[in-house]
């Protein structure tokens, strides 16, 4: 069964088709989750809360964009609801990545996802989340912009600010690997 | 360098993480079940039907307790005459005689008659044409002395009223051709058997006709309606004698309008329902998502409904005093808009909680106002207490108006519902918040115009128009400050003991 069909099937709230569909996207949300979230712990709650939206919503989904990129947007919605304020987010950011070496002394490419994921973490404020939003998830501006209260162009400027500081940690990382510190 | 960052984002995005989804399908599964619909009682149309019928049963009570205007009027003649059905009957064809002759009947009530004894009649014709033969006199005292098969005869239609007349005319007019008036003297002369008596009955028949066109009507007013349809008479005349021989004896037995009314005390009992439309506020300002941060929100949004109530109230002089039970249940109506002003600090910046449940960091303004148009699927409901004062104010005719104020104790008020918001991106977030809001400390107080009417003697129908607002709303863990303002609109039924 393909996914327009399961989509069909769960806007008629069949249950197995709900299964299907989650079994089809749980890997993928999870791991959207996780990007946004401060510990796998929140990760599982942002998905468990994310797919009940989902499924919820699911009768209103027009079928008109793609439907992976709208089930991503909720769980970055939920997860981004669930931050508690940019104050308490920086902190964790900074008690989690700043106080200690966050690249280990290998090339980049050896790194394990949470590692890349703690990397792009150290990026500043909204610059990180634009990128995450923009590079990673493929959100348009205007939708980011949205969703964070900027306008388009600022949006594109955080993510270029983004790209400047993740290439700035990139080469951090190979000294650290080269030259340790 | 760029490859790099291509590879962490590829990285990053193509990464799926193992997660256990049977765990995961567990927890959410009891969650996105769809909503059941709620089997709801056609509460209207019971409503409708118990009015309907308790409005037919007051009124069929009250056509017997109290008097119409015919039967008041029959009950007037009973009163002078004491007549019975039969002396009724004899009564009207007497006045048939008095017309058909155009003399001077005179109708004699016997001693029996007036003492009420006697159910035969014993009226006594004095005609000047008529009273010299006194064959024609016994022939008429005979003929009203079996009354009962007059009345069968009667239960024939006007012609066989008139054939009976005629019978009963025939010995006198054969007895003294003379006794006929002119026209029917000369309808005489043209009969080639003036002896034979059924000539003469249709002679008199005729007479009657020609003379007195209307004396079959007058005794059909009393008798049978003059319609040219011989079934339908013949129903008509059947019920009538019914109406005559049954149910007036009955009437006359029952109470008068004067007692009936004198007899009313001063209970009441109502049943009311009525249109609710309901504009809720809501103002509030706590913590939100068990941060620092604080918001304040406002939203006005729109609600209809209906209530539905039963109480029974005691009259004292033009006040009136009612408690009972209420129930009123407030739905959504449509698509409504709300503003929501949120405002958030949080040290350095701001973080603004959009009704959809996103988020933005800004750090420049620490209020943000925005329009929605949200599509909302609420209902309230409240099971209250009602008590209500009121007092007649003015009397325009039968119409009593009246003013008074209500309380209300709600022994239950829930809130039900599930939000959805559209933002024109297809995102949809819906949030069902059943059961969030139960069994609250919610009150209402307000005031009513209410006008009645009199449908029966026993019965007055009544509209009122009210408004009434609820206190404030507290609840566990969300809303804090919640009014309703309720426009009602009311229509019921009250019956007096």
């Amino acid at each position: 069964m393909n996914i327009p069909q399961l989509i069909q099937k769960c806007k008629k709230h069949d249950a197995s088709a709900q299964r299907a569909l989650l079994d089809h996207y749980a890997g993928l949300l999870y791991s959207v989750a996780l990007r946004y979230a401060v510990d796998r712990s929140e990760a599982k709650d942002i998905l468990q809360e994310g797919w009940i939206k989902i499924f919820m919503g699911i009768p209103n989904y027009e079928e008109q964009g793609n439907f992976e990129a709208w089930i991503k947007r909720i769980i970055i919605n939920v997860a981004l609801r669930k931050q508690q304020g940019l104050e308490k987010k920086n902190a964790m950011y900074v008690d989690t990545f700043y106080d200690e070496p966050v690249i280990e002394p290998e090339a980049i490419e050896s790194l394990r996802y949470d590692d890349l994921l703690r990397l792009v973490n150290q990026l500043p404020d909204i610059s990180r989340e634009v990128f995450k939003m923009a590079a990673i998830d493929g959100m348009a501006h205007k939708d980011i912009g949205n969703l964070l209260g900027i306008e388009a162009s600022t949006s594109r400027a955080h993510l270029t600010r983004a790209k400047r500081k993740l290439q700035e940690l990139i080469l951090k990382s190979e000294h650290v690997k080269h030259y340790g510190e | 360098m760029e490859n790099k960052e291509k590879y962490i984002i590829d990285s990053i995005r193509d990464h799926r993480e193992h997660v256990d989804t049977s765990d995961l399908w567990a927890s959410i599964e009891s969650e996105i079940q769809p909503p059941k619909k709620k089997r709801r009682p056609i509460i209207w149309l019971w409503l409708l039907i118990g009015i309907l019928s308790a409005g037919l049963i007051g009124y069929g009570l009250d056509l017997f307790t109290s008097p119409t205007e015919n039967n008041l009027a029959i009950n007037t003649i009973e009163s002078k005459t004491t007549l019975n059905t039969e002396d009724k009957y004899s009564e009207i064809k007497s006045k048939n005689y008095e017309e058909m002759y155009e003399s001077d009947v005179e109708i004699q009530e016997d001693s029996d008659i007036k003492n009420n004894k006697t159910n035969t009649s014993n009226t006594t014709l004095h005609n000047p044409h008529v009273s010299t033969t006194k064959h024609t006199q016994n022939t008429l005292h005979d003929t009203r002395n079996s009354n009962k098969a007059n009345n069968e005869r009667n239960a024939n239609g006007p012609a066989q009223q008139s054939l009976t007349l005629a019978e009963t005319l025939t010995p006198a007019i054969t007895a003294n051709p003379s006794n006929l008036p002119p026209n029917a003297q000369s309808n005489t002369a043209n009969q080639t058997n003036s002896t034979n008596e059924a000539n003469y009955a249709n002679l008199a028949n005729k007479a009657n006709n020609a003379n007195n066109p209307n004396l079959a009507n007058t005794a059909n007013k009393a008798n049978t309606p003059n319609f040219s349809f011989p079934f339908l008479e013949s129903i008509l005349s059947k019920l009538e004698y019914d109406r005559e021989d049954i149910i007036l004896p009955l009437v006359a037995q029952l109470p008068k309008e004067e007692e009936t009314l004198n007899k009313a005390n001063p209970w009441t009992f109502a049943l009311q329902s009525g249109y609710v439309y309901s504009n809720r506020s809501l103002n509030a300002s706590f913590p939100l998502f068990e941060s620092s941060a604080a918001y304040r929100n406002s939203i006005e949004e729109q609600l209809g409904g209906f209530e539905i109530n039963a109480t029974l109230g005691y009259s004292l002089g033009k006040f009136n005093i009612a408690s009972g039970i209420s129930f009123l249940n407030l739905v959504e109506l449509s698509q409504f808009q709300s503003t929501e002003i949120r405002e958030v600090s949080s040290g350095q910046g701001s973080v603004i909680y959009y009704l959809d449940g996103s988020t933005s960091i800004t750090n420049d303004p620490t209020y943000h106002a925005e329009t929605y148009t949200l599509k909302r699927y609420n209902s309230a409901r409240f099971i209250s207490i009602p008590l209500r004062v009121s007092y007649q104010f003015l009397s325009i005719g039968k119409l009593d108006l009246a003013a008074g104020i209500e309380a209300q104790y709600n022994l239950q008020f829930k809130y039900l519902g599930q939000t959805g918001l559209e933002d024109g991106v297809s995102y949809v977030l819906s949030e069902d918040v059943e059961g969030r809001f139960k069994n609250k400390n919610v009150h209402q107080y307000g005031a009513f115009l209410a006008a009645s009417y009199p449908i029966t003697n026993t019965s007055r129908g009544f509209a009122s128009l009210g408004y009434s607002k609820t206190n404030s709303i507290s609840t566990d863990n969300y809303l804090i400050d919640q009014h309703y303002n309720l426009f009602k609109f009311s229509a019921g039924y009250q019956w007096l003991f």
